[in-house]
């Protein structure tokens, strides 16, 4: 169990888990290696989780933890990307989706000296007919992108991959997206449809803020009471 | 009919986690501040009122759980009233400098008036704690309390990693009942943000409704028989309320709503910033840093000049205001019965902090249309659940991908300024999913870390950071605060996977990010991370 769970993260995983545990790894250590060593490195019984520090924590009160440590100087240095292969897809409109993507080092490394390679692709797919896609030729240093989409009422599905001499090569598959129509219906509910019902819809569209035609803008949920704007501006 | 129409008058109030036990004050915390002496505190005070006069009156409140969680704080309590003292001794100062400008010193002594009571509502009313009163009415059938996702997160863009939208909705419904005693009935989805399938996570958590902006219901998968007159109900039955776009446009507009108007009060005209900051030192809540006072002289600008503010034409015109609201929605009703075999249901969903903090007349507005509507002169108020309860049968519509956000979907939330966060929140909310599965059953130092890593999530999700990046206001603070989760988070992630938990660092956090007390990260584990 603790084994497969190992295996199952990614290298940079592992190597963070390795320098948690003090072990010393050196750069072309192969994952099943260290998955071993860090294995071996892990206490038997993870229940008796941290005696030695456990012991000591009971010293300190939080009061005397934050005036020691003064947690508001900290910085919080994060990743800008992570060591795995993965894109995914978000759907921001009808007709606009953000795909992201990571690829891990080891393999940009692989295709940066592939003397046949030609670009990273991300291959966009209509989902209720693969056959038709489109391609977007990106760089290794993008991350992510805004794509436009051919059709409303559909659904999506992204795969980052590369072209290596003639081949196309799928290095991940994203999530599945939907798009909605953003319109109305066509489609007449029988059992409550009647007469009144496009009257009706006429009026709750009249003074409608949103979608699109949102000119003056609507609502947006404040923050800053001490700057500038409590209702959104116009864009 | 009885009627001519139903009105659902619904306030979100929300402020996102902004407590800084490291720090002797915080500017953030001020925004807590604020919103409690101009907004809630009215807004309970005229709630109390209305319900001793026995009038007939119903609106919901959806009290975010980070608001909550804040509103019970003692640490948030106690200086809340240095802050509140702070403002008095500078009110009282004001009287001073301003005695020989009787117009300015009517305002100053007014506000005096105003903090003071505030203060005392608070302290020896209310024994700090607001939420009790809410209960309160909350039983007495004045309002209904609702919630909205436990961190404010914006549902849509996280919809996309198992474990994230549950998570949300989990420790909100969770957090209300610890809060309020009971199980919210309904649902605010932060922004109105909606996306296909979150209904069944609401139906999991006992919610059976929850609102849309006008065309995520419109443009469901059929067209509703009563437009937005109506709420629909999803296919797993849980019922969706939808916003009407004329009545929000009559208090929400820039340019054409009721609080643009030059008599009311100008918000930005504030002695905070506008007097020496040697004079205001001795009172600013963040020392040397200036800020809004709440003590405000002037009108909005009209035609570039500045108008000393005039509370009496400003209540003429709350007036106006509200008899013209209650005006317009009548003659909606009545054009909507027309077309309906039943009553007409007009759902008005509004910011509470906009009445009071930033519509500085706004709960004057609000106590003149509640009033009106009261009397019973053709519009009835009623709560959602209520609604229900009286018209059960309702059409089936799946409802559309959509958010009340400028444009009305995803695009303030997920533009070039803040899109760089998704791909942590989505990560960490993997890597939380794993450990989950992969500790099912921890103790101990363990367990505690696991805890605290959920909070960093929940925290981290809060979609205020993103609003703020996008709209370039407090931005450091929100990179900062986004940052500050995703490294917790991510360090506790190895340390409880190496089992190298520091204990001292641990018990620093969650002292610091304390938000939800009675976190069980095992919540997680009900979503499969594949």
């Amino acid at each position: 169990m603790k084994r497969d769970f190992l295996e199952a993260l990614s290298v940079e995983e592992l190597c963070q888990v390795g320098r948690d545990l003090g072990i010393d790894i050196y750069s072309l250590i192969k994952k099943a290696d260290l998955v071993e060593l860090i294995f071996e490195n892990l206490e038997p019984e993870e229940e008796s989780n941290n005696l030695l520090i456990n012991g000591e924590g009971l010293k300190y009160s939080p009061a005397r933890c934050i005036a020691e440590e003064s947690l508001e100087s900290i910085e919080y240095p994060i990743p800008e990307r992570y060591d795995e292969t993965k894109i995914m897809l978000m759907l921001r409109d009808p007709d606009w989706a953000f795909a992201y993507w990571d690829i891990e080092t080891s393999l940009t490394a692989g295709l940066k000296s592939d003397e046949k390679f030609s670009s990273l692709i991300l291959r966009v797919y209509d989902n209720n007919d693969r056959s038709f896609y489109f391609d977007i030729k990106v760089q290794f240093s993008d991350m992510g992108w805004y794509i436009k989409l051919p059709r409303r009422n559909s659904s999506y599905i992204i795969e980052l991959g590369y072209i290596s001499g003639d081949r196309y090569t799928v290095l991940a598959e994203s999530n599945t997206i939907y798009t909605p129509g953003g319109s109305l219906a066509a489609e007449k509910d029988l059992k409550w449809y009647s007469d009144t019902t496009e009257r009706l819809i006429d009026l709750s569209q009249t003074g409608l803020l949103s979608p699109e035609k949102s000119e003056d803008v609507i609502s947006q949920r404040i923050i800053s009471f001490s700057s500038s704007s409590y209702i959104q501006h116009k864009e | 009919m009885a009627n001519d129409g139903y009105l659902a008058i619904i306030l979100n109030a929300h402020l996102p986690y902004i407590r800084h036990p490291e720090l002797k004050t915080s500017v953030e915390e001020s925004w807590l501040f604020e919103a409690v002496l101009d907004t809630y505190l009215p807004l309970l005070n005229l709630l109390e009122k209305l319900g001793k006069e026995g009038l007939s009156v119903t609106i919901t409140l959806s009290v975010s759980p980070s608001l909550a969680e804040m509103l019970v704080d003692p640490l948030l309590n106690e200086r809340f009233l240095i802050y509140t003292e702070n403002k008095i001794k500078l009110t009282e100062k004001e009287l001073e400098r301003t005695k020989n400008n009787s117009e300015m010193f009517k305002l100053a002594s007014m506000y005096l008036k105003e903090t003071k009571a505030s203060y005392s509502q608070y302290k020896d009313r209310y024994k700090r704690n607001i939420l009790n009163p809410l209960k309160d009415m909350q039983r007495s059938g004045l309002i209904e309390i609702i919630t909205t996702s436990a961190t404010h997160a914006f549902l849509p863009l996280l919809n996309v990693v198992k474990g994230a939208v549950r998570g949300q909705i989990h420790f909100a419904v969770q957090s209300h009942k610890k809060h309020f005693g009971v199980k919210p009935e309904g649902m605010w989805l932060p922004e109105c943000g909606y996306s296909e399938g979150m209904e069944y996570i609401l139906e999991e958590n006992g919610i059976n409704y929850f609102f849309l902006d006008s065309h995520g219901l419109l443009f469901g998968d059929r067209k509703p028989k009563y437009g937005v007159y109506a709420p629909v109900k999803c296919r797993n039955g849980v019922s969706a309320f939808g916003r009407d776009a004329a009545s929000a446009k009559a208090v929400w507009s820039n340019s054409e709503g009721y609080p643009a108007d030059p008599v009311y009060r100008d918000f930005y005209q504030d002695i905070g910033y506008n007097l020496p900051i040697e004079y205001l030192k001795p009172y600013l809540y963040v020392e040397h840093e200036r800020g809004n006072t709440g003590i405000k002289y002037f009108s909005k600008h009209a035609g570039g000049e500045r108008n000393i503010y005039k509370p009496e034409a400003a209540r003429k015109k709350v007036l106006e205001h509200s008899e013209n609201f209650i005006y317009r929605r009548l003659k909606q009703m009545n054009e909507i019965s027309r077309y309906m075999d039943r009553p007409p249901l007009i759902v008005c969903p509004y910011d509470a902090e906009l009445f009071g903090h930033w519509w500085y007349e706004g709960i004057s507005w609000l106590e003149n249309v509640l009033r009106k509507a009261a009397k019973g002169n053709g519009i009835k108020l009623i709560s959602p659940s209520e609604y229900l309860k009286r018209y059960p049968e309702n059409q089936v519509i799946a409802p559309s991908f959509s958010s009340w956000g400028n444009k009305g979907y995803c695009e303030v939330w997920l533009e070039k300024r803040n899109d760089w966060i998704y791909r942590h929140l989505h990560r960490i909310t993997e890597r939380m999913c794993k450990l989950t599965v992969r500790y099912p059953n921890a103790a101990g130092v363990k367990k505690r870390a696991l805890n605290q890593a959920a909070r960093e999530i929940l925290l981290a999700q809060s979609s205020d950071w993103a609003f703020m990046m996008k709209m370039g206001t407090d931005t450091a603070y929100a990179h900062r605060r986004i940052k500050e989760h995703i490294y917790n988070f991510n360090k506790l992630y190895f340390s409880i996977i190496a089992d190298r938990i520091e204990e001292t660092w641990l018990a620093a956090v969650e002292y610091k990010n304390n938000i939800f007390s009675d976190m069980d990260y095992k919540v997680y584990s009900n979503s499969t991370f594949q």
